[in-house]
């Protein structure tokens, strides 16, 4: 539990909170002002009541080299942070499985992260499957960036979403923009095993009550992007929701903990 | 109050609210009353408003479409939008005679951008500067491979550059460096940790919030600001005291 220490907020109680932000990075991307300090971070988390960010490196195509740093990253702060094995097909089948099977039985991540757009692999791509299956033959979570390029538009992963049943799958960005964002309410409308994660930089007014409104409260998960965005803005979007007390616990840790079995 | 609902704990003013309907959407959303009742839910006392109109196809009908539509309400200040043209430093200046220019903001040039340096803009840029008038200037309006050159040939005009996004975080601190009256209004600018960065170099005097709405919501940065690493005064001076002060400047 973290006590909020909304730093100049005389409106935050000291209520402990247990937040868990699903969609964040580690690494630098400097050009765009992203910088993974832990220090920053948790502050960060700490002024909102974030008690764990869920991080994946996606800047290492073989996965490996991600994998390692990621980790190192985690052990620093276990407590804090959770990791993601990140994985694409643009490595050979087998170097792919056999790393993804080491970033969850070896180093402990707790879900899946794809980015079909580098290599333009479509989230409905053949080559995703066998990450599909594995998420599948252990109930693991997969969250695949998405938004209006074609290779990773929601719609495409109503397609893979019913083939295996066993694995959850979380549409990151909710599409980003309007028209994506439509496929993914139908996405996670339909089908039990789709969410829809929150991060964007569209941060229309009432979007987080039109997710909800269309998928359930139960299908929705904040993310934020961190260190890329600030989660302190993109928390902000479920806090000042038109929403009740019980559906933004569901979106800030609720849904998040059952796809990730955390007590 | 539960940490799951929030509230601002100082003043409130927009700097960045366009109203009105634009050629090619429609929604009621815009009406002055529902812009009043997104701004009362939020906290948001006062607002800067442009006219969507003014904005992207006539500043002159637009600013008479932006008075029609605040119609005296106090809780809106009217922005004109500007053309650098003999037209729209007309419009200006009669407004400024009769003590209604609180400030400006560039208009979106449509197809091919016009340069924003010297020759185009030289004389509205001179006329702000004279007469004290702050200067809003929207990213989407601009190079911004010419807005440090341009403005310091006008060293005592105000501006505020709206619409930064991350994909500009490698211009806004020299930007600011360069141009020490610059101030950078935080709708879209949500890069990690950098409101803090910012305002420890610059200060918090050059922080604006405003939110973009309609485009964007009004809560998520007013949140932001909140739990940022300051004091009240400066979350203050964040949320509403500069946009304040840079209108003010003239007497407002």
């Amino acid at each position: 539990m973290i006590a909020c220490s909304g730093m100049s907020d005389s409106n935050m109680s000291q209520t402990p909170h247990n937040f868990i932000d699903f969609h964040g990075h580690q690494g630098r991307w400097d050009v765009v002002g992203m910088w993974d300090e832990p220090s920053h971070m948790l502050a960060a988390m700490d002024s909102v009541g974030i008690e764990r960010a869920c991080v994946f490196n996606i800047f290492h195509p073989d996965s490996r080299l991600g994998h390692d740093r990621l980790h190192r990253f985690i052990q620093a702060h276990p407590t804090r942070f959770i990791g993601f094995a990140y994985c694409t097909p643009m490595l050979p089948r087998d170097r792919m499985m056999s790393e993804l099977e080491r970033a969850i039985g070896q180093l402990g991540f707790a879900a899946i992260k794809i980015y079909p757009l580098y290599g333009e692999i479509a989230m409905n791509d053949a080559r995703w499957e066998p990450v599909y299956q594995f998420a599948n033959d252990r109930g693991l979570a997969v969250i695949s960036h998405t938004g209006s390029q074609p290779s990773v538009e929601p719609k495409l992963v109503m397609d893979v979403a019913p083939r295996f049943p066993r694995a959850n799958f979380v549409v990151a960005h909710a599409g980003n923009l309007p028209a994506q964002r439509s496929q993914a309410i139908t996405a996670a409308r339909t089908f039990a095993n789709v969410y829809i994660e929150t991060c964007t930089t569209f941060r229309g007014p009432g979007v987080i009550e039109q997710l909800v409104d269309g998928a359930g409260a139960d299908k929705v998960i904040y993310g934020s992007d961190m260190p890329l965005m600030d989660p302190r803005c993109q928390i902000g979007r479920i806090i000042t929701a038109q929403l009740s007390e019980a559906d933004k616990r569901m979106i800030l840790g609720g849904n998040a903990r059952k796809l990730l079995r955390i007590v | 109050m539960s940490a799951l609902y929030f509230s601002p704990s100082v003043p409130v003013f927009d700097a960045n609210i366009r109203v009105g309907n634009p050629r090619d959407a429609f929604s009621d959303a815009w009406s002055r009353e529902q812009v009043a009742l997104e701004m009362q839910r939020h906290g948001v006392g006062r607002a800067v408003v442009f006219h969507a109109h003014a904005e992207s196809i006539s500043p002159q009908v637009g600013q008479e479409l932006l008075e029609e539509w605040i119609a005296g309400d106090s809780r809106f200040v009217g922005m004109p939008c500007v053309l650098p043209t003999d037209e729209c430093m007309q419009i200006l200046d009669n407004l400024r005679k009769h003590n209604r220019l609180p400030c400006a903001r560039l208009a979106t040039v449509l197809s091919q951008m016009l340069p924003f340096t010297e020759t185009y803009y030289g004389g509205l840029l001179e006329w702000l500067e004279q007469h004290g008038i702050t200067l809003w200037i929207p990213i989407h309006a601009v190079d911004l491979r010419d807005v440090a050159a341009t403005l310091r040939a006008y060293p005592q005009l105000q501006t505020v550059l709206t619409g930064t996004h991350y994909t500009h975080h490698l211009w806004i601190g020299p930007l600011m460096r360069a141009v020490p009256r610059l101030h950078v209004e935080m709708s879209r600018y949500e890069v990690f940790a950098q409101a803090e960065a910012l305002a420890g170099e610059f200060g918090w005097e050059r922080i604006v919030y405003g939110s973009g709405y309609p485009d964007y919501a009004m809560g998520p940065v007013l949140y932001y600001l909140h739990h940022c690493r300051c004091s009240r005064e400066e979350l203050a001076l964040a949320c509403g005291g500069n946009c304040d002060r840079l209108l003010r400047h003239v007497g407002f």
